[in-house]
């Protein structure tokens, strides 16, 4: 595993925006990042990345059959009672679930650490699944790097798959709906993206901000136009949901969301304790203890602390022997803490790289990079594309 | 190999454009068989012809007709057929159709993709013939080809009592990326 610097496209801002890409700067500062690339071999991918994300998948499924059978889990889950009877129907019934995102320590060497999981509202998928896919056609094209060179990713392809077959099996032509909240250009990217995918699928779509979903008198969502949604994809978290106003009514409505409500229990943090119970000393996972049981010894004394309920780094603390090291601020600040043991990211030219790979349906399909000058992987940091070359 | 050999988009990466102004019968279209057509028949605007272009083509993902066999597809339309991700096969392309929708409040075109069947002609996904495909521009048409094809079974009609019930905790926040 490599950091090699490289020259960038020439234009590639026109072409990305040209491309519906127009969160490649956020804020002033670049987040799609050219200048350099990760290079790995194909064992490194495939050993070391590829097995390991199917095999936690597998792990994770397996919790989740767990939990929604355990009183006792639901409750260490945060997930209110009200729901148990939402959640466990949603996994008895296989609901489809189309994509997740686990992150990942890893050096080139060491076994990949696992840091969590991002089941239920990943993003960074159109910059994983198409963008750096195209960077590389182009830099082949324009004999930069030469034409053996490779990358892991079929994401868009599984995904286009995965909901051809959503379309067959549950969605008997009607319409998905894709929603996301009205404040971040980011998430409309994704979701945008995710919309296409579904176009491409055969799949009839129609966009509705989080915001403007109604409710009829049956208890049914409805859209701007009055008419019961079906089906929807939703880039917002369901432990926002469970918590808002509409949320007494999901029990209650025939829409079938996605990702579905199953995955409220695996893009919790809690998951990660409850992991490293049922399979202490996998080579791949961190020791790891809720905040309020007595931590075991493989913990030690420092450790990561972050909120079971937390995103984009937000409310992370680093402890070591008992002083707070680094910390990060936020809004997720009511929902209890795990402590996880400290692996910090590897440094490579000054930058802390963390590896996000991604799962759609059951299967590993493909990475993404981002860097941060810190060691907490924040909304700051920056996408770099990655390629396989022996 | 780990990468996908070819892949699109097929929504990303056209603006919204809001069109105003055009009155036109119902049973009256405009047939073209690209964006250069388009443009050079003077009619629409550049902007328009490529907005409409693009949007034709979204139309004609979604809606193009289907069939699970290239032989039967060929035998309608005959030009190439490509099979979609779904197994499924569908004529390409080849012009699109702008019709005025009438009695809208803000005035837009229903814009139809056109595929090339028998003989040269013109052709909805429904098979109803609009022209030849030697004559682009104005065209008269049966009302019935400029009708917006359903492609979905249409969700039933309700009424809302109560909206804004998502989204209260998302002021909060940025993005959910984690």
């Amino acid at each position: 595993m490599l950091r090699i610097t490289s020259a960038p496209r020439k234009d590639w801002t026109r072409l990305a925006e040209s491309l519906g890409f127009k969160f490649h700067t956020i804020g002033g500062e670049a987040y799609w990042d050219e200048t350099a690339y990760y290079q790995f071999s194909m064992k490194q991918v495939e050993q070391d990345i590829e097995d390991p994300t199917a095999e936690i998948h597998q792990m994770c499924l397996h919790l989740v059959d767990k939990a929604v059978n355990s009183e006792q889990l639901m409750e260490r889950l945060r997930i209110p009672r009200f729901f148990w009877d939402y959640v466990r129907h949603s996994w008895l019934r296989r609901d489809s679930h189309l994509y997740g995102r686990m992150d990942f320590s890893y050096d080139g060497q060491s076994p990949a650490k696992f840091y969590e999981y991002n089941a239920d509202t990943p993003t960074s998928l159109y910059e994983s699944a198409f963008f750096q896919w195209l960077w590389l056609e182009q830099m082949v094209e324009e004999q930069k790097l030469p034409p053996e060179i490779d990358q892991f990713n079929i994401i868009q392809e599984m995904l286009i798959e995965a909901l051809v077959l959503l379309k067959k099996q549950k969605m008997a032509g009607e319409l998905l709906y894709f929603s996301c909240s009205q404040d971040s250009e980011e998430d409309y990217g994704t979701v945008e993206y995710f919309r296409d995918c579904a176009v491409q699928a055969g799949l009839g779509t129609q966009f509705i901000y989080t915001e403007d979903i109604g409710i009829s008198p049956e208890g049914q969502f409805t859209d701007l136009e009055d008419r019961t949604i079906p089906g929807m994809f939703k880039l917002y978290p369901w432990e926002f949901m469970f918590e808002e106003a509409f949320g007494s009514y999901l029990p209650g409505s025939d829409t079938l969301f996605f990702e579905p409500p199953w995955k409220a229990i695996l893009s919790n943090k809690a998951i990660l304790p409850i992991l490293w119970q049922e399979f202490k000393g996998h080579p791949n996972l961190l020791p790891c203890y809720f905040e309020d049981e007595k931590p075991g010894d493989d913990l030690g004394s420092h450790y990561v602390k972050k909120p079971v309920f937390s995103r984009e780094g937000a409310n992370i603390a680093v402890m070591d022997n008992g002083k707070t090291t680094v910390n990060v601020d936020g809004p997720y600040v009511d929902s209890g803490y795990v402590l996880q043991k400290y692996q910090p990211l590897p440094v490579f030219a000054g930058n802390h790289t963390l590896i996000g790979s991604w799962v759609i349906a059951d299967r590993p399909a493909g990475i993404g990079i981002r860097e941060d000058n810190s060691v907490i992987t924040r909304d700051s940091s920056r996408f770099v594309p990655h390629v396989i070359r022996e | 190999m780990k990468r996908s050999k070819k892949l699109q988009l097929a929504i990303m990466g056209t603006a919204p454009f809001v069109l105003s102004g055009c009155t036109d019968s119902a049973r009256e279209a405009l047939v073209y068989k690209d964006v250069a057509s388009c443009i050079s028949d003077g009619v629409i605007s550049d902007s328009v012809c490529r907005y409409e272009y693009n949007k034709a083509w979204q139309n004609h993902l979604m809606m193009a007709p289907k069939y699970n066999a290239a032989s039967d597809c060929q035998q309608d339309f005959g030009t190439t057929c490509q099979q979609l991700a779904s197994g499924e096969y569908i004529p390409t392309m080849e012009g699109f159709m702008l019709a005025a929708e009438p009695g809208s409040s803000r005035s837009s075109f229903t814009v139809i993709p056109l595929y090339l069947g028998s003989g040269g002609f013109f052709r909805t996904g429904n098979y109803d013939r609009v022209g030849s495909s030697y004559q682009q521009g104005k065209v008269i048409v049966d009302k019935k080809a400029t009708a917006k094809p359903s492609l979905t079974k249409p969700s039933i009609k309700s009424t809302t009592m109560k909206r804004g019930g998502f989204g209260s905790r998302s002021a909060a926040r940025g993005s959910w990326g984690g």
